[in-house]
């Protein structure tokens, strides 16, 4: 899944503007989760476990090894026996704090919108025993929760997530060599950023992320105006991050300012996906659900 | 390239306005905060480059066009002076002794021989003259320019002032050096002993002189008197001259005839004919001389108003002569009459003079009339002055008995079957003439008698030429004795 469109409606709990007006994280978290889960018909956390979790009546295509033979035996119907799936794996989200992810051309920033996803990714990953540690950036580590699977640890994550502060410049690449240093143990690695970096160092600190062996994600995090840029009129410009200004007219400008972002947006595609490295690009007027479903997917490689 | 009015050139001063406008109206640009200008400048930096271009180029077409709709206010045009180059000013005599035949020609064909020896590229300019002076054509190139320049230079009656040219020609070139040639009959009157004229320094002067004319004929003089008009034709000339005198009387040629005329002066004599002819002109035909002393002219002084006074009570024209003022004023006649208001009491002490053929004294009142002044008004009647008695409410006729004596009768005619017998009506009362013969008598009237008549004037016979006719009086209010 190269892009975040999805191709199911989008459930009103997921739409982000719905989420930003919901009162706390964990209220968003929950609800981005459940609803998210709700259209899924189909329990995501089955697989191989030692704790069982239902039975199903057989359907052509199921493993036969999955029959529970002795049901059979006493009923003479064929059922599969479920099991939940349980993990130690170490998840980490990484959040994007820096200026640029302020931006704004809705209802929703990018850093909302982020915030949100991370909380979710983290409630999803809870639910799911996975061990979940969150980390937010500018140029240098602003907030770090230490990974944690026990119940409160959540908690604490949401909170961190509610405390987030605007930032300065960003330095995504230098965030991730700090993580990558500080890693013990091999896990899943979720970053949400905008990405406005150099792009060659953001790639290399991603690749040294992935030799570590984590497997990572990239929720690369836009608003619409940064894409379409519908601008029209002379503008100044100013620069979130380091306050310069640029006067221009936009309308003039339309057409080259596209076309590099596009070619950024696909330079990260192309290069991530190179790495193994899954990259998902979200705009904040989009559900919550495809980013999520991207998880999902990249979780179930495992 | 010169301007007809530089003053709109201030007007260029607006293309300021899309300059400023271009540095300063970008920092209008409303502020927007961008999550990162990066690709902004990079896109930018390209396409700014043509937008530069393209906003310097329309900047650049707005100034010009600002600047060149001040110059087209300004009305440039191109100086074919030679600004700067020396310059010949032709100074051309205008004046009446030009305007000889063929002058005029002689002075215009020695200007084009002073042009055909000027260069090319030096600058002319024509001055024209008398005794002022005129800036004819600017310094010019094109000789077309300056032919056409002289032809339009026509002789005047002025005087020769040679030195209101020269002041001209210096004024034309205006510090530069250059020549001036003078193109002229030189006249001794065009320099006047008290006159100078400063030549700069740089600047030569030349005459180009034009043969003055040998001979002239000029009517001199013109005397009148009643019957006959002598004229004085003066010939200049060294040899005698055969040529025409005509004489006009009042615009009407009514003698021509040819007159040898010798040199210095002649005596013409034409017998005036008997008409009330008021202006005599004499000419003579020049076909060599000067055509502005041909003419003269003669006021034959024939036409001396009537003097009509007006005796009347207190004196005024408005008391009771105001109608008789007002026939006379538009009475159909070839003398005009003066009408004078003479108060009765008055007149002894300024008395009319002795009568002239024309004057009339009308009597509408008698009031204050002396013994003296009836004297006076008799004496003017005998000496061929002219009497109007006005049988008015005005008139005692005591008065007028005694005025003009017992051999003058008048008659008193009563209506046939009219009025009653205590009125009377007296009509037909005429002018009193210089032996009264034609008057009729004004026998004793009935003292209650009503005067009402109409008076047809005074139809004399020596008051013929200004006789006043339709004098009509109207509204004679009645006196009661």
């Amino acid at each position: 899944m190269g892009a975040a469109a999805t191709d199911r409606p989008a459930l009103g709990c997921l739409d982000p503007e719905v989420v930003a007006n919901l009162g706390s994280m964990e209220l968003r978290a929950r609800a981005v989760v459940e609803g998210f889960l709700l259209g899924l018909h189909r329990s995501p956390w089955t697989g191989f476990s030692a704790e069982f979790s239902e039975y199903r009546q057989y359907m052509p295509g199921d493993d036969l090894s999955s029959l529970d033979w002795k049901v059979y035996g006493r009923s003479d119907r064929f059922y599969v026996k479920r099991f939940e799936e349980e993990t130690n794996v170490d998840c980490r989200i990484l959040l994007d704090v820096s200026a640029s992810m302020s931006y704004r051309s809705g209802a929703v920033s990018k850093l909302q919108y982020g915030s949100y996803l991370a909380a979710a990714l983290a409630w999803l990953m809870n639910r799911q025993r996975d061990a979940v540690g969150l980390l937010t950036f500018d140029e240098w580590v602003v907030t770090n929760v230490p990974v944690g699977a026990r119940p409160g640890h959540l908690r604490r994550i949401l909170v961190a997530l509610e405390q987030i502060r605007i930032g300065r410049r960003s330095n995504v690449s230098q965030a991730l060599n700090a993580l990558a240093a500080a890693m013990r143990r091999r896990g899943m690695v979720a970053l949400i950023s905008d990405l406005l970096d150099d792009p060659d160092a953001v790639v290399a600190g991603l690749k040294h992320l992935k030799f570590r062996g984590s497997e990572v994600i990239v929720f690369h995090v836009l608003d619409p105006a940064e894409l379409q840029f519908p601008f029209e009129r002379a503008t100044r410009f100013q620069d979130l991050e380091t306050g310069r200004e640029v006067t221009t007219v936009a309308g003039e400008i339309r057409d080259g300012y596209v076309r590099e972002m596009e070619r950024m947006a696909a330079r990260y595609g192309r290069d991530l996906r190179l790495a193994g490295i899954e990259y998902c690009r979200v705009q904040t007027v989009q559900p919550l659900d495809g980013a999520l479903r991207e998880y999902l997917a990249t979780r179930s490689r495992r | 390239m010169t301007f007809l009015f530089p003053a709109f050139l201030f007007g260029a001063l607006a293309a300021a306005v899309p300059i400023l406008l271009h540095f300063f109206a970008r920092d209008r640009a409303p502020r927007l905060p961008f999550s990162d200008i990066r690709f902004l400048e990079r896109a930018f930096v390209r396409r700014d480059r043509r937008r530069r271009l393209r906003e310097l180029l329309l900047l650049a077409l707005r100034v010009a066009a600002l600047l060149l709709l001040a110059v087209a206010f300004a009305r440039p045009f191109l100086d074919a002076s030679g600004r700067g180059r020396r310059i010949t000013v032709l100074v051309v005599d205008r004046s009446l002794s030009l305007s000889a035949p063929g002058q005029m020609e002689l002075a215009r064909e020695r200007a084009r021989e002073v042009i055909a020896s000027t260069s090319p590229d030096e600058p002319i300019a024509v001055v024209a003259f008398d005794d002022r002076a005129a800036v004819v054509q600017p310094p010019a190139l094109g000789r077309p320019l300056v032919r056409a320049a002289l032809g339009r230079i026509e002789p005047t009656t002025g005087a020769t002032r040679h030195a209101a040219g020269l002041a001209a020609a210096v004024d034309v070139l205006d510090g530069r050096a250059g020549r001036v040639v003078v193109v002229t009959d030189l006249q001794a009157s065009g320099w006047p002993d008290d006159e100078r004229a400063a030549i700069p320094e740089g600047v030569s002067v030349e005459v180009a002189a034009v043969a003055p004319v040998d001979r002239n004929l000029a009517v001199t003089a013109v005397g009148a008197d009643a019957e006959e008009l002598s004229v004085t034709i003066l010939n200049t000339g060294s040899a005698p001259a055969e040529s025409e005198a005509a004489l006009d009387v009042d615009g009407r040629e009514v003698a021509r005839r040819p007159v040898t005329l010798l040199p210095g002066g002649n005596k013409v004599r034409w017998d005036l004919p008997a008409t009330e002819a008021q202006v005599a002109t004499v000419s003579v035909t020049d076909r060599y001389g000067y055509r502005w002393d041909d003419t003269r002219y003669a006021l034959l002084d024939r036409a001396t108003p009537a003097v009509v006074r007006v005796v009347v009570n207190g004196g005024t024209l408005d008391a009771g002569a105001f109608y008789l003022a007002q026939a006379l004023a538009v009475a159909p006649a070839s003398r005009p009459f003066e009408v004078t208001p003479v108060a009765p009491g008055a007149l002894s002490a300024s008395p009319p003079s002795a009568g002239e053929a024309g004057d009339v004294i009308v009597v509408t009142g008698t009031d204050g009339l002396s013994r003296s002044g009836r004297v006076r008004i008799a004496a003017f009647v005998e000496n061929g002055g002219g009497l109007l008695l006005a049988a008015g409410p005005g008139i005692d006729p005591r008065l007028v008995r005694d005025l003009l004596g017992e051999s003058v009768e008048l008659g008193v005619e009563m209506p046939v079957g009219a009025a009653t017998g205590s009125r009377s009506w007296i009509r037909g009362t005429r002018c009193f003439g210089r032996s009264g013969t034609s008057l009729r008598r004004w026998a004793a009237c009935d003292s209650r008698a009503w005067l009402a008549s109409s008076l047809p004037g005074l139809p004399t016979s020596r008051l013929a030429p200004t006789a006043l006719r339709a004098f009509w009086f109207a509204s004679i209010r009645a006196i009661r004795r």
